[in-house]
């Protein structure tokens, strides 16, 4: 009877497992299948490169790749201290009203669709922006960069969170039997102990901000050109796909859209794989 | 003779598990030079016991407890549970080291140097001669000091019992709480152990959790019989001199 079920179980995850697999390596396969006209003519070279003006006939996507680094990586930046202040407040106040509000409202933060932020953004961030830097229209790098890591921020809260709890039962009384306070035992105890935890928030975070189309098409102003300051307007690569798809459907700027998708694909493989990488690294450091 | 010396005095302690009272007015007193230890059955409280009297219960947020608990140091009285004293400072002087060895995720050096520099604020070489210290208390040095920056989980379980204790010693506790410090450990670390607690308890009021009458009998200056969370019998150094008397009260006590 329970081998029955035992079996059942088996092969419902195995199923499932393969499926997923399998729509990757599909999702993979398609975009490399779109692409390969354009990765095997003497467009490619078009392609990557730093001017972007279809009327004229320029195509490169460079452009809209530093764009989607630069924003990635600033909203990280960002959102990494104040992940941590929360996350630090939690769990040294643990079992206060105000931080389970926190943890509540970080909950919640999670099931706001996207697009709220974009659109709350454009009327409460944007205006300021343009007020206090008096330059341009508001929309640019940093506003986006603002918007977004406050989009990641509850993922890395939660995910770090999660680790602190699971590695923090025993080390805690641990930690309290040796007289450290609680902000000590975050500091010199968990942060360390905990410190993969960290990094795969970050990593997720990161991903997710690479990954979000609808902040960059609000808020970032989506010129298509290599920014001198944080208030310069850029495009990413997942608003170029967005902004492409709308418009076009023939020319060689709807080419550069499966090269786009292509790239995003590499990046986010290539920082996930770094990430394991540096997982087993401190693993194996650890033993 | 010294009861007017006690380095530690338990009275009226009560403690309580949400509704559920797991400990009812214990009295206990911890005196200089002497090894107390503690017996009972399992569940009987006495790791409680061992968490309420450095104020470690109050990690658990359904604990309650109720008396009183006051360590008489060199130089002042400390009640624990009403003291402006800083609560790392009481959990410092009470030293404790668990029933299952608990290292930090870090290097053999790092899990004692960690506390030393954090708690007692110490810098620079005063660490590495107090890790050598308190490793060589325990007689870990030897085995350890090829390998000090290595994981700490890399140890067997009798060495990171010791390298507990050594955690703990770095931190010039007045009194030390042990809970069953020998439970891991085969029976020659076991003896080993037992010799290092005769040395120690001369400089350090000891309260030591054991399960083996046998290691009772061998180590104890007093014994305190605990029973569904209460004091039931205490023994001094008179009684235990006579190995068929003990037994005899273990067998009507516990
Ligand atoms: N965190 C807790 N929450 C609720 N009940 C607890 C908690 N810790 C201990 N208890 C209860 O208190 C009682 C005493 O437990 P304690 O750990 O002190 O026993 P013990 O004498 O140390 O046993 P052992 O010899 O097995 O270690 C037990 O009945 C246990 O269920
Ligand atoms: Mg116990």
């Amino acid at each position: 009877m329970t081998l029955r079920r035992e079996w059942w179980i088996q092969k419902g995850l195995l199923a499932a497992t393969l499926t997923s697999v399998a729509a990757i390596f599909l999702l993979l396969f398609l975009l490399l299948y779109f692409s390969f006209p354009l990765l095997f003519s003497g467009d490619l070279k078009q392609l990557f490169s730093w001017r972007w003006n279809p009327f004229e006939g320029h195509y490169g996507i460079l452009p809209m790749m530093l764009g989607t680094l630069l924003l990635s990586i600033l909203s990280t930046v960002m959102a990494f201290p104040a992940a941590l202040g929360i996350c630090a407040f939690i769990y040294t106040h643990r079992n206060s009203c105000l931080s389970r509000l926190l943890l509540l409202v970080v909950h919640v933060m999670t099931s706001i669709p996207t697009v709220i932020y974009g659109f709350v953004s454009v009327f409460i961030l944007v205006p300021p922006m343009r007020r206090i830097f008096a330059a341009g229209a508001g929309f640019c790098l940093l506003t986006a960069a603002l918007t977004l890591g406050l989009l990641i921020l509850p993922t890395i809260v939660l995910v770090f969170h999660a680790y602190l709890t699971q590695a923090g039962g025993s080390l805690r009384a641990v930690s309290e039997s040796l007289g450290l306070t609680p902000m000590e035992q975050f500091c010199f105890v968990m942060l360390p102990s905990a410190s993969r935890g960290l990094v795969s928030a970050l990593i997720l975070g990161f991903c997710r901000a690479v990954g979000d189309a609808m902040i960059p098409l609000m808020l970032a102003g989506n010129a298509a050109q290599i920014p001198a300051s944080f208030l310069d307007s850029i495009r990413t690569l997942s608003a170029h796909v967005a902004l492409v798809l709308a418009t076009d459907s023939q020319s060689m700027a709807y080419q550069s859209v499966f090269a786009s998708g292509l790239l995003l694909f590499v990046m986010i493989a290539m920082v996930t794989a770094l990430a394991h990488h540096l997982n087993r690294n401190m693993l194996s450091r650890c033993r | 003779m010294n009861s007017l010396s006690s380095v530690l005095e338990v009275t009226n302690l009560s403690v309580w598990f949400s509704e559920r009272q797991v400990l009812s007015d214990i009295h206990l007193s911890l005196f200089p030079g002497e090894l107390t230890v503690l017996i009972g059955h399992s569940g009987s409280g006495k790791s409680t016991l061992l968490q309420s009297i450095n104020r470690l219960n109050e990690i658990f947020p359904v604990c309650r407890t109720q008396g009183e608990v006051q360590l008489c140091t060199e130089r002042k009285k400390i009640r624990v549970y009403q003291s402006d004293v800083p609560l790392s400072e009481i959990r410092r002087r009470i030293g404790m080291v668990f029933q299952t060895p608990a290292v930090l995720p870090f290097s053999i050096f790092r899990n004692v140097a960690m506390p030393v520099r954090i708690t007692l604020g110490y810098r620079g070489n005063v660490i590495n001669e107090r890790v050598e210290w308190a490793l060589r208390q325990v007689s870990l040095w030897d085995e350890v000091k090829d390998r000090l920056h290595k994981n700490a989980s890399t140890l067997s379980g009798g060495q990171q019992q010791r390298l507990c204790l050594a955690r703990t010693l770095a931190l010039e506790p007045d009194v030390l709480l042990l809970d069953e410090p020998t439970a891991s450990l085969d029976f020659k670390s076991a003896r080993k152990i037992e010799a290092l607690l005769g040395e120690l308890k001369t400089r350090y009021a000891i309260l030591v959790v054991s399960h083996s009458l046998g290691q009772t009998l061998r180590v104890a200056d007093r014994v305190c019989v605990i029973r569904d969370g209460r004091m039931v019998r205490e023994m001094g150094k008179q009684e235990l001199r006579n190995p068929a008397e003990f037994y005899r009260v273990i067998e009507t006590y516990f």
